[in-house]
């Protein structure tokens, strides 16, 4: 066996040692994260059948827009791909200890780069084939065109994945040997994200079109200019989605062209990968290892001197964030498919007239805000319990008492997190032109999920430690990340229901535009009672838990 | 066996190691002693093939790391201060997995493994995941890995850590062993017994240069007649630090 071979071996030995350990998980959690698939399996299914279905039905213009769909949301996946591919490559390429081990082994640059591009495709494309598996079966049985096509189209889809994970890993293997590493002082950076900033909300804000004519129509025209680059031939989506049509459309001997075009095109940048990795992983690995320590933060770590206790574990907080490299992958991939959203705000049909659209849209946007609200506090939050649950020979023996420490992690949770969304749903609130009742409304509802979900991430990350994860993606990737996922949407749902019920009813007639302000109050209200219970009751929960735990 | 010339290592502004050059024949067992942050880790990790000297040449058994390094790498086994492991391997199996990466003959692979069970008294936990080890048993196991394919040179930073003594002295005895068979030893310690114990020669590094070399009886007395190498140690030390 060769040494890539032997590699590969070992990392399907290991794979598989996982899945039989998974027979020692508790029941409960097998159950929860069991179900929480089968639900997210059907709920994407449901959702992308009825949305493919209500656009199928637009007279006329119907069938062309679901056609075009496809080449956008296979462009959609190849980016997300390429972006996954490059996040969780830099890692394994560069920041691994098994490296420590495989570099002082007699094997060649050239085969280590070879499993590691393997084992980043897999770690990628498994959670590509779950998100993305129920949306194209949907798409195919909406569109009419069958589960034989579905299942064809899957030939197309794994050359694709290959290419975009060769790309992924390419772009690390690059970065993490040549890319020039930036000091850049605390100003500047602050200057450069605000400039970012502006740029991304002019961008979402400029070329608002006006109201008038047939609205739908010119709307349906708009989105469909706009899906034109989708089907740029140059595109590698666009060979998957010429392939599946040539396929409905009997044409073979195209398909199988643009299937041979895929697949030359992934083995021609695996290739790459492999070759260049010979060159360049070690040095990669040398240049990252052979690094200056990190400048001290004079700015911030000079608070520490001095300061009381909860502050100071703020400043701990801020400082070790900033350091841990490892965050900062996902941090960034957050934050720019935050940036995406903000920025193609300006597509959605504001300037349409009728209620219906702008409450729909309202609803949805708010949705959208809850999910990022979810995402920020689960994966950035949940975990920061359990690392300092590992240190907590420390402070578990300091005067600071755990009563204290859950509340400073929730202190910086809830500050965070609605200072983040509290702003996005301003900002996204104004560029939807939505009326100042329902900003005002969303704002306050946006601070109060912020309050519950702060609560629940942390209160469950102290039921549900994991004292034994190397990172804190590995942290959330546990029962209790999955156990906040699964509150936090349950929540989101609730707070959904609050929010749209007086729209609904008001769309309905049963309350007067008249009386509207006084039911969107009163749903501020309840949910301030629903957050603050959350709140209050999850962190009772972790800091009992906390206080009567074996560490 | 190992050779160093004139190597350098930097990180940014920082020079770790700062034009050592040492010559470790076979059958030498060679000690390398020094404070914290003296640079005995960035030694052992370049020797190792896990940093690359800024300048400087570094040669195993004659083949020059950097030109040659899976050959170098072949001929060594390495036991690191923070070693790595799988812990979704068994202990049998991690075992058979540094059989293949270094290449050993189908037919030995599976006497090598129960060789180094035995050696390091690991038979019992053959079964086990590396996750339900205890420290002490990871370092034994790290050692069966490092040591299956029997090289010519050991590496190892700090391998007394967490060992109850009769594992310590296995070590021992292996690591002797092993410089006695015509190979040769290269330690980092600050387990000065051990160093005197074992060590044919003994060098102290410090602000990444070599300031002491010789016997342990030449360096008690360079130290002006020193009684224990703990004592000569801390003298040259503050010899150093002081000019």
């Amino acid at each position: 066996m060769n040494q890539t071979g032997v590699l590969l071996a070992l990392k399907l030995r290991l794979f598989r040692n996982a899945l039989r350990s998974v027979r020692r998980e508790p029941v409960f959690k097998t159950i929860v994260i069991g179900l929480f698939i089968a639900l997210w399996i059907c709920g994407a299914f449901t959702l992308m059948y009825r949305g493919i279905t209500f656009i199928a039905g637009f007279p006329g213009v119907g069938d062309y827009v679901i056609g075009k769909l496809l080449y956008l949301f296979t462009l959609a996946l190849v980016v997300m791909l390429i972006a996954s591919n490059t996040v969780l490559a830099y890692p394994v390429l560069y920041a691994r200890r098994e490296n420590t081990l495989l570099f002082s082994l007699p094997l060649s640059p050239a085969s280590i780069m070879s499993c590691k591009l393997w084992e980043t495709l897999f770690l990628s494309s498994w959670a590509f084939l779950l998100m993305a598996l129920p949306l194209v079966l949907a798409y195919f049985l909406a569109a009419g065109m069958g589960v034989g096509l579905f299942f064809i189209s899957w030939l197309f889809f794994m050359p694709l994945a290959s290419l975009c994970g060769a790309c992924g890993a390419l772009i690390s293997l690059l970065g993490g040997r040549y890319m020039p590493r930036v000091r850049m002082g605390r100003g500047k950076m602050a200057m450069l994200l605000l400039c970012l900033g502006a740029a991304c909300i002019i961008w979402g804000t400029w070329g608002s079109t006006s109201p008038g004519g047939d609205q739908t129509l010119r709307f349906v025209n708009r989105i469909v200019a706009r899906c034109q680059f989708a089907s740029w031939f140059l595109l590698p989506s666009s060979w998957v989605v010429d392939g599946i049509f040539a396929v409905a459309q009997g044409r073979y001997g195209e398909a199988a062209f643009r299937w041979l075009v895929l697949l030359s095109n992934a083995l021609f940048l695996s290739s790459l990968c492999t070759l260049l990795g010979e060159k360049l992983l070690v040095a990669g690995w040398d240049r990252r290892s052979s690094r200056e320590a990190p400048r001290p933060a004079l700015g911030i770590s000079s608070f520490l001197a001095g300061c009381s206790p909860v502050r100071g574990m703020v400043i701990k907080d801020i400082i070790t964030f900033c350091r841990d490299a490892s965050q900062w992958g996902q941090f960034a991939l957050f934050f720019g498919l935050l940036g995406i959203y903000v920025v193609n705000i300006r597509n959605l049909p504001y300037d349409l007239g009728t209620l219906f659209w702008r409450y729909l849209l309202f609803i949805l946007n708010f949705s959208a805000l809850g999910f990022t609200l979810a995402g920020l506090s689960s994966r950035f939050f949940f975990p920061l319990v359990s690392i300092e649950l590992m240190r907590f020979w420390f402070l578990g023996l300091s005067p600071l008492g755990v009563r204290r420490i859950l509340g400073e992690k929730y202190g910086i949770c809830v500050v965070f997190t609605v200072g983040i969304t509290g702003l996005l749903a301003l900002l996204s609130g104004v560029m939807l032109r939505v009326s100042p009742l329902l900003l005002a409304s969303s704002c306050a509802s946006v601070a109060l999920m912020g309050i519950a979900m702060s609560g629940l991430s942390v209160g469950l990350g102290a039921v549900y430690p994991n004292l034994r994860a190397s990172s804190s993606a590995e942290i959330v990737s546990g029962l209790g990340g999955t156990m906040v996922l699964v509150l936090n949407m349950v929540y989101i749902c609730g707070a959904l229901f609050i929010q749209g019920l007086p729209l609904y009813l008001h769309l309905k007639g049963f309350v007067s535009a008249g009386s509207l302000p006084l039911w969107v109050g009163g749903g501020v209200a309840a949910m301030g009672a629903l957050s603050i219970g959350t709140a209050v009751l999850s962190l009772d929960v972790g800091r009992r838990r906390c206080e009567n735990m074996d560490l | 066996m190992l050779e160093l010339i004139d190597v350098t290592k930097r990180y940014g502004d920082t020079v770790a190691v700062n034009g050592i050059t040492l010559r470790i024949g076979s059958g030498e067992f060679f000690a390398l002693l020094g404070p914290n942050a003296a640079g005995k880790t960035t030694t052992v990790k370049m020797i190792a093939g896990l940093l690359r000297p800024t300048s400087g040449q570094l040669t195993i058994a004659g083949h020059d790391c950097a030109c040659d390094g899976i050959r170098a790498r072949s001929i060594l086994g390495f036991v690191p201060d923070i070693p790595f492991l799988y812990d979704k391997l068994t202990v049998a199996e991690t075992l058979d997995f540094a059989a293949c990466v270094y290449e050993l003959p189908v037919e030995e692979r599976e006497r090598a493994r129960e060789e180094m069970l035995s050696l390091f008294h690991l038979a019992r936990e053959r079964d086990l995941l590396v996750e339900q080890l205890s420290h002490g048993l990871r370092q034994r196991l790290v050692f069966s890995m490092a040591m299956i394919h029997r090289p010519r040179l050991m590496v190892v930073d700090e391998p007394f850590v967490g060992l109850d003594p009769r594992s310590m002295r296995t070590v021992k005895d292996v690591l002797k062993d092993c410089a006695r068979g015509g190979g040769a030893v290269f330690m980092s310690t600050h387990t000065l017994s051990a160093a005197e114990e074992l060590a044919d020669r003994i060098g102290i590094i410090m602000g990444g240069r070599i300031i002491a070399l010789g016997s342990p009886g030449e360096l008690k007395q360079q130290a002006g007649g020193a009684h224990q190498l703990e004592e000569a140690f801390l003298q040259i030390t503050e010899e150093d630090a002081g000019s």
